[in-house]
Formats: structure tokens, sequence, C-alpha cells
């Protein structure tokens, strides 16, 4: 009886495993996909409508997709926090602690490198900048995206397996 | 005036400088600081505060171009872009009210500035509001319960917007329905809609939106009494209070000259006093750094 019931926790632990690896590609899938719609927001409205940055932050606070809403209202605290240091610091202080977006360091890179370009420059070159961060996103988003589909399937079927391989070799 | 108001005034102009500048700035005595009028910062060269006597330079460290930059990012809360049409005109209103005059190399495009590139040098003025200082002038200006359309008058940096901000608060808090053209934001220095000056109880404010359409546009929607704007420069702005005088309201402006015989000197505003538009002169005077209000009739004079 004992080894039955070791048996099923071990095999349900393994397959919680493979769940939770599954669950973090559908994170950063998600992630990746809000942040992309909020930088096609982002440039509409500073290249259209000149929203000054406290505004587009609130905006983008409350209009975008979770996880990206926590790193606008994060940046949005910092600027009203830090009031007289540069955009860019403040933009890399809320990227780095916002852990919601569950990204890896190279997906972060075009965010980080688009800070600097935000609020100083004109429209056109904000708007460059933003579009070019985004169109990288993108590229991420892709791969995130088929690598969800292709490995949602094998993670959560390795752990299962894990799981009764481990069984059957402790029994 | 209060040295407690005029030093806070100091620091939330210091507060649109980057770290570095601004202890420079902060090293200043209490006294200087409350008289304190501009920030002046040239690239390459030492900071400098302007003082009723003249410019003191400061400190040790040149003013670096990225300084200059940093200052209007953060006067602007990273927000460079929205103030592309008052960067045209060689200017960004910051936080607190406090005006920013920008120099560089201007980008043409169809003969007319598109912009500023390589910022060579920046004044940042002090916004203070000095209440009641026109209270008196206020009352001169209203004869038999009625307002006396007024044009005041000195040269740059005399104290026309202290004053003008002052004059429409004085008005407004009398019953006077002002309409307040505030191409610059830096009478009101609205915030979120919000005023964060004192303009009086009865003044509606249009911010940012070029003073010739603001007159229109006001005259339109607001039914003022009184409309109130800052420096009449270019012949559409002159064009524009014609109009609103034709239509019974009461006009106050402000203007560079140094009296009244200068003004008339040029064909803008001669034209504008031949006309009756403006029935007083308010003439700001400066002796040993005291300024001076006195109120002249203009009618006869032209």
């Amino acid at each position: 009886m004992t080894k039955i019931i070791g048996a099923i926790m071990v095999t349900a632990a393994t397959t919680s495993l493979g769940v939770m690896s599954v669950r973090q590609l559908k994170r950063r899938v998600r992630s990746l996909r809000s942040l992309v719609g909020a930088l096609d927001i982002m440039r509409s409205e500073i290249c259209t409508r000149l929203t000054p940055m406290p505004e587009l932050l609130e905006l983008l606070a409350a209009q975008t997709e979770e996880p990206a809403n926590i790193f606008f209202a994060n940046c949005l605290i910092r600027q009203r926090s830090m009031r007289g240091r540069p955009f860019a610091e403040l933009w890399r202080s809320a990227l780095e602690s916002t852990e919601e977006l569950e990204l890896k360091e190279y997906e972060l890179e075009p965010l980080l490198e688009l800070g600097p370009a935000l609020g100083r420059y004109d429209t056109d070159r904000q708007g460059e900048a933003i579009l070019a961060a985004k169109k990288r996103l993108e590229a991420f988003l892709q791969k995130a995206e088929s690598e969800r589909d292709r490995e949602s399937r094998t993670r959560a079927m390795l752990g299962v397996a894990a799981g009764v391989m481990i069984t059957i070799i402790l029994i | 005036m209060d040295e407690e108001y005029l030093i806070s005034r100091f620091y939330s102009a210091a507060a649109l400088l980057p770290q570095g500048l601004r202890e420079t700035f902060e090293r200043l005595s209490d006294k200087e600081k409350a008289f304190a009028e501009e920030f002046r910062l040239r690239a390459g060269l030492l900071p400098s505060v302007l003082l009723p006597g003249g410019e003191k330079r400061l400190g040790t460290r040149t003013v670096s171009p990225r300084d200059l930059i940093d200052t209007l990012e953060i006067a602007t809360e990273s927000s460079l872009h929205s103030s592309k049409e008052s960067i045209r005109n060689g200017f960004v209103t910051g936080l607190g009210g406090h005006r920013i005059g920008i120099c560089g190399t201007a980008i043409m495009k169809n003969g007319e500035i598109e912009g500023i590139r390589s910022v060579s040098s920046l004044s940042v003025r002090i916004a203070k509001e000095i209440k009641d200082c026109g209270r008196e002038v206020a009352s001169k200006l209203i004869e038999s319960g009625r307002f006396m359309s007024a044009i005041v008058i000195s040269p740059p940096g005399g104290g026309k917007t202290t004053l003008l901000r002052d004059l429409v608060r004085q008005l407004s808090n009398r019953g006077f329905r002002v309409a307040l053209a505030d191409e610059r934001n830096e009478i009101a220095a609205v915030r979120g809609g919000v005023p964060q000056a004192d303009v009086g109880m009865r003044t509606d404010v249009l911010s940012s939106c070029p003073r010739d359409q603001a007159v229109m546009l006001l005259l339109r929607t607001m039914n003022p009494e009184i409309i109130a704007m800052d420096e009449i420069t270019a012949p559409r702005d002159a064009r524009a209070l014609e109009s609103a005088s034709n239509c019974g309201v009461g006009l106050l402006a402000t203007a560079h000259a140094l009296d009244v015989s200068e003004l008339l000197g040029r064909g803008l505003y001669r034209e504008l006093l031949s006309q009756g538009i403006f029935r007083k002169a308010v003439v700001i005077s400066r002796t040993d750094g005291v300024r001076s209000f006195s109120v002249q009739d203009l009618e006869g004079l032209c």
C-alpha cells in the first residue's frame, strides 16, 4: 500500500513539474504578446497624439494585457518617485524588477535598448526605435509560440513518464 | 515678499536640473536663492544665475551638452515630443510653470522652424507668483465698474508675466469673468487640468494654444468679459485682438517695450493703439532691482 501511495506521489510530482514547465512556456508567450501590443499603443500615442510620458504610462498600465501592464505600472511609480533621474534609468529599473515578465535575458534586450530612445527625441526617432524593438520582440514571440506548440505535449508527457520511470526503478 | 516662498520657487526650478548642476545652484546663499531670476546654462561654460545685479558664474564644472538634454528631459517629464510646438517657438514650460528658453541650431523646413537640434544653451526662468502685486494697478484699470483694456509693458525679464498673473487673479476675484489665453502655460501652469498658480475664481484657462486661435476660441465658447494673454508679437495676434475688441470684450495683454513712446514707435502696436483697443498702459520700471508700476492713459496719444 505504501509503495502504491509513494508511486502515485512521485508520478504526481514529476507530472506537475512537466505541467509547470508547459505553463512557463505559455506565460512567456503571453508576456511577449502583451509587450508587442503595448509597443503598438505606445508608438501610436507618441507619434500621433504626442501623449506626454506620464499620461502614456498611466494609459499603458491601465489598458495593456498582463504582465505588460505591471511593467508599465512599475515605470509610472518610478517616474513619480525618481523625479530628476533620466527616463532610461527608471525604465531599466522597472524592467529588472518586473519578475512577472518571465523573459530570458536576451528577450529583455530590445526593451533595455529602447529606454534611452524614449522621451528625449522627436516623434520620428522614437517611433523608429519603438518599431525596431517591436520587430525584435515579434521574432521572439514567434519563436516562443512554436516552442510552446512543439514542446507543450512533450514536456507534459515527459513529466508523467519520468514519474513512472522513477517508480519502476524504486520498486 | 515671503523669502521662504521665493526660496521654495528656487528649489522648484532647480529640481528641473540634472543632479550635478542642481547641487551647484543649491550652494547659493538663501538670499541669493530668494532673488534668483534665471538659471543660465551654456554648453562648455560655467553655469550662472541671474540676480538683480546681473549674472553670477557658479562652481568649477562646466555645462555639458548632455546636461542640457537631461534638463529638457527632466523638465518635460520625458515628453519632449509633446512640446514639439513650443520647441518650435524656442521654449518649453517645465513642471511648476518655469519657462525654459532654448538655443541651438534651428531645423528649417519650408522656410519655417521645425525644431531645434544641437542645443547650445538654456535659460530657466524661475516662475514666481507674487500675490497682490497688482492690487493697486487692478483698481486703476476699473472705471465705473468697467474694465479698461490695458497693455502691460516692460523690457524682457521686467516682470510682465508675474504682474499679468496677479492682475488676472485680482480682476477675476473682483467679479469679472476672465478667459486666459496661456500659450506658453507659464501664467497658470496648468497640470492635469488644474492651474498650479492662483489665477482667480472666475478664470477659464486655455493653455498651449496659439494666441490668435485661443482668443477666437475663447470668445466663441466661454463668454468672457475680459480676455488676457501674454506678449503680443505677431500681426495675427493683433488681428485677433481687434476682433475681440469689436465684440465688447475687455483686453489685457503684455508687450516688450521700455515705455509708451517706444511702443508707439513700432507699427504693430501703433496700429492697435490708434484703434483705441487699449485704453491704459501699465508701465513696469525698475530702480535698484525694485519694480514699480505706473498706469497711463492712452486716449489721445495716437
